[in-house]
């Protein structure tokens, strides 16, 4: 806890910057949707809780030109998220991806219910048991 | 009703979706050390020369990213400079990310220029090519291009004089006994 505090204080984050740059919009309109759907996959690494679509820090504004650059060299939607996980990780995906290791992650609530369900069901017959 | 099994479970769930949480933070910031550094689209102060890969290959090379806005970095100037007149094989390298030239140029004149060579980073295209979130971000290059250590947050003169001048004595040595 103490070094998240000292790595805050001596660490200027990428979205305070000054000089923000301007959107420059693809021209096929085709290239700008593809690309605004990719800004709503993908999380401000720089903010709390928005999307790239949404934020406007200077990062996330370099970002969302990086991913316009990325899509207009035809890179197709899962080729792009696929260079922002491998640079910043899972977590800068809003939808994690289906695989080995957040296959848990995904599973976990089912198992929770599950596992409720069959704690309410065990209760209930053992209450019925005792009761009749 | 007995509340035991029902408090185990929430407290076993709980558990549960926190690891997982914990877990998924944990994995999160991309580590790419081993890996070999990108070649990255960055220019000169004067707008001249671009980066060379070229330019990593049979030396030490630590790769700084600054800005001349950004006060932490400004405090690691002096610890830079120590670390050059520490090991003057060591090729120091600083990429300013958006940052305007002339107010560059001032600023390293102000705080003390540590670098052998200075570029700019103005679209961000090098900093999101390596993971950065926040500066200064300090990357370690051994002599073969691969890079070995990366420090988020200033250096400081502990780390000078501990772990992190030790690892450049050994890249240091492997460059040298590479050649």
């Amino acid at each position: 806890m103490r070094n998240s505090i000292a790595l805050l204080v001596a660490f200027a984050w990428l979205g305070t910057a000054h000089a923000a740059s301007i959107d420059q919009p693809l021209t096929e309109a085709v290239q700008e949707k593809t690309a605004h759907a990719i800004f709503r996959e993908l999380r401000c690494v720089v903010c709390e809780g928005q999307s790239l679509a949404e934020s406007d820090a200077t990062l996330a504004v370099q970002m969302r030109a990086h991913v316009r650059e990325l899509v207009a060299e035809g890179k197709t939607e899962d080729e792009i998220l696929a260079y922002f996980s491998d640079r910043y990780g899972e977590h800068i995906l809003l939808t994690p991806r289906m695989e080995g290791k957040t296959a848990l992650l995904w599973l976990a609530p089912l198992l929770l219910l599950g596992g409720g369900a069959v704690a309410v069901w065990r209760t209930t017959r053992q209450r019925n048991g005792e009761n009749s | 009703m007995r509340p035991f099994p029902f408090i185990l479970f929430l407290v076993l769930s709980a558990s549960l979706v926190a690891m997982l949480l914990k877990s998924a933070e944990e994995k999160s910031p991309a580590s790419n050390v081993n890996a070999p550094f990108p070649i990255i689209s960055v220019a000169s102060l004067d707008g001249k020369t671009m980066w060379s890969p070229e330019a990593l290959k049979g030396r030490v090379t630590l790769i700084n990213f600054y800005a001349s806005w950004c006060t932490p970095c400004a405090t690691e100037m002096p610890e830079l400079a120590a670390l050059a007149k520490q090991f003057p094989k060591l090729h120091l390298a600083g990429v300013a990310w958006n940052d305007e030239p002339k107010t560059l140029t001032k600023w390293l004149a102000k705080n003390g220029n540590p670098f052998a060579s200075t570029w700019l980073d103005s679209k961000g295209d090098a900093t999101i090519d390596l993971g950065i979130k926040g500066i200064p971000e300090t990357i370690v290059v051994d002599s073969t291009g691969t890079i070995r250590y990366r420090l988020a947050g200033p250096l400081t003169a502990a780390m000078r004089e501990g772990e992190f001048g030790a690892l450049i004595t050994t890249l240091l040595a492997e460059a040298n006994h590479a050649k």
